[in-house]
């Protein structure tokens, strides 16, 4: 049943293990922003991918956790720890009043109103100065740190640090969709995802499984927002920009949607060749979209679809079996 | 009692009346079926009764409740389960999946224990696959089961949404058409199948279909629409006489098997 769950324990065992044999800064770094944005692309995945929604809003939902990680623990003092909590429920509550408009609407409608609804609130943080402190955004959002009886245990000055938090973070969305993929409650995403109208004959409620999975999306990409604010320590009205949305987007179908393992997959690649094009200065962008458009052309169900493809020709061992999880 | 009663339904869309004052009852274990010319009205009576259309006027009751006004999902809840005309099915997965996912009502839980666990969660979960794996069975989909459904041929295309139909666990199936697109042999398989589904697991089935000979062979009863009116009703050699029917529909030479040889 859960083909996934190997492969995806020796990844986390190799993941636990890298920092104690690669230690450069720069390597930490994009370890630790491949280890975000597999949080930030999961939490899409499972409205884009299960539900078979396009949310072009969920950049909203990581900006939200962003915003309530700088505001809770720059303006009110909150420790950091709690603002983890505050971010991903802010996210979910905000998934919760979106998703209860938006998904009552038909498939277009649905993909322009939650747009909308992610560039009404980069506007409102742009002007609405007293709060959001504007175009200026926060600086200098302090670093989580680990107190144990009154002493100083992990005080985040080493990417290390973050990189562990991150890696918590990503086992925690993993778990949480993993277990919800394979549910009764995933089974009933995907039969909405594939075949709305015959879904509800056989007594599945679309809206309310819709409902679950935005709300569980949003809650996810709040936390992975806490975690950019306050290891990027600065936050500004850009994270609710169309950037984010599209790498989002950009890493699931590079990866493979509708699987657990795909975004990993996406978030890692993604994030790598980007740093790795840099060499290539002014074609670096259009570098990368050439080799999206070959990605897509080629693996059109992802990345993860590849063992499949290369069984059916023999190139790989097992069964030639087809099926998505 | 009647475990389905549709009185005098009416459905305009706009200046068209597709449904005109319809009153038809079905009884429990029944065979029923609709059938009509195309644009009869007959898939309308079935979107208006499954709560995918709102009726402009009349009464639906299920086993004695008012289903008018509920959404699809709550009526298949209640065990009333309909197949769509046009070929339906989950098309990315598995035929087991698929009729894994048609098992919902029997596999779902409250919302936590999506991630709490407990034992009754695996218990609903067995039994879920269980039941499919039975109805997989029962339909002979078994050598296909790993198979993606949209590689499966026609005609096995269509037991699955029987299948997908059959896993909703319903008191009473509505077919749209299921014998659409099969040859005679699959088509005779389809009548002992509905014949086994009627008897052997009392499920009551309205079905709509333009195969005669389905039509005759399982059906207790015929009701006969036209121009979203109900131009007859009765045993299908009764149906088969009628003037009416013969005019609309059936055509002459249905009524005695064997037409006259032009000289």
């Amino acid at each position: 049943m859960s083909s996934q769950r190997l492969p995806l324990l020796a990844l986390l065992a190799a993941a636990i293990a890298l920092p104690l044999v690669f230690r450069g800064e720069y390597f930490m770094h994009l370890m630790i922003m491949v280890l975000f944005y597999t949080v930030l692309a999961s939490s899409l995945n499972i409205v884009t991918g299960y539900i078979g929604q396009l949310s072009l809003g969920h950049a909203a939902f990581f900006g939200i956790g962003c915003y309530a990680a700088a505001m809770l623990t720059l303006d009110a003092g909150w420790s950091v720890w709690t603002a983890m909590i505050i971010a991903g429920l802010a996210a979910a509550v905000a998934g919760f009043v979106i998703g209860y408009i938006t998904l009552r609407l038909d498939g277009h409608y649905f993909v322009l109103i939650t747009l909308a609804f992610a560039e009404v609130l980069r506007l409102v943080v742009i002007n609405w100065e007293e709060v959001t402190r504007g175009p200026l955004g926060f600086p200098n959002i302090p670093r989580p740190s680990i107190v144990l009886g009154g002493e100083v245990m992990v005080d985040f000055s080493s990417k290390t640090h973050f990189y562990y938090v991150a890696l918590v973070l990503v086992v925690i969305t993993l778990w949480a969709k993993h277990r919800f993929v394979y549910s009764a409650m995933g089974r009933a995403s995907v039969a909405i995802r594939e075949n709305p109208r015959l879904a509800q004959s056989v007594g599945i409620d679309p809206f309310y499984y819709s409902m679950v999975a935005f709300v569980l999306g949003a809650f996810f990409a709040g936390l992975s927002g806490w975690f950019y604010a306050h290891y990027i320590s600065y936050v500004g009205p850009d994270v609710y920009g169309f950037g984010f949305m599209v790498t989002m987007l950009i890493m699931i179908a590079v990866g493979g949607r509708g699987t657990i393992v795909g975004p990993v997959i996406g978030a890692a690649i993604i994030t790598i060749v980007v740093e790795e094009l840099r060499f290539a200065r002014e074609i670096r962008l259009s570098l990368f979209g050439l080799l999206l458009m070959l990605s897509i052309l080629f693996f059109p169900r992802g990345l993860v679809s590849v063992p499949d493809l290369l069984r059916r020709r023999g190139w790989w061992p097992g069964a030639g079996k087809t099926g998505t999880a | 009692m009647a475990l389905l009663e549709i009185d005098v339904l009416s459905k305009s869309f706009g200046g068209l009346q597709a449904v005109r004052d319809i009153s038809l009852a079905v009884d429990d274990g029944e065979i029923v079926s609709l059938i009509g010319p195309n644009g009869a009205g007959k898939t309308t009576v079935f979107n208006l009764v499954t709560g995918y259309l709102p009726p402009s006027s009349g009464r639906i009751r299920f086993a004695g409740r008012d289903i008018v006004g509920l959404k699809p999902h709550t009526i298949a809840g209640l065990g009333l389960v309909r197949t769509f005309q046009i070929t339906n099915v989950f098309p990315a997965l598995s035929v087991f999946d698929n009729i894994v996912a048609a098992h919902y009502l029997k596999a779902r839980v409250p919302l936590w224990k999506t991630w709490f666990r407990d034992r009754a969660v695996a218990a609903r979960e067995a039994t879920a696959h269980a039941a499919a794996e039975e109805v997989m069975g029962f339909l002979g989909l078994g050598h296909r089961r790993d198979m993606t459904a949209e590689n499966l041929a026609y005609g096995e295309l269509r037991l699955l949404e029987l299948a997908i139909g059959l896993g909703a666990g319903p008191r009473m199936l509505l077919l749209d058409e299921p014998a659409a697109g099969l040859n005679t042999e699959e088509s005779a398989r389809l009548v002992t199948l509905l014949r086994e589904i009627a008897g052997t697991r009392g499920i009551t089935i309205l079905i709509v279909e333009h195969d005669m000979n389905v039509v005759m062979e399982v059906s207790h009863r015929v009701v006969v629409m036209n121009f979203g009116e109900k131009i007859a009703e009765g045993s299908p050699e009764h149906v088969r006489q009628h003037e009416q029917v013969i005019e609309a529909y059936l055509g002459r030479g249905f009524e005695d098997e064997a037409p006259a040889t032009p000289a």
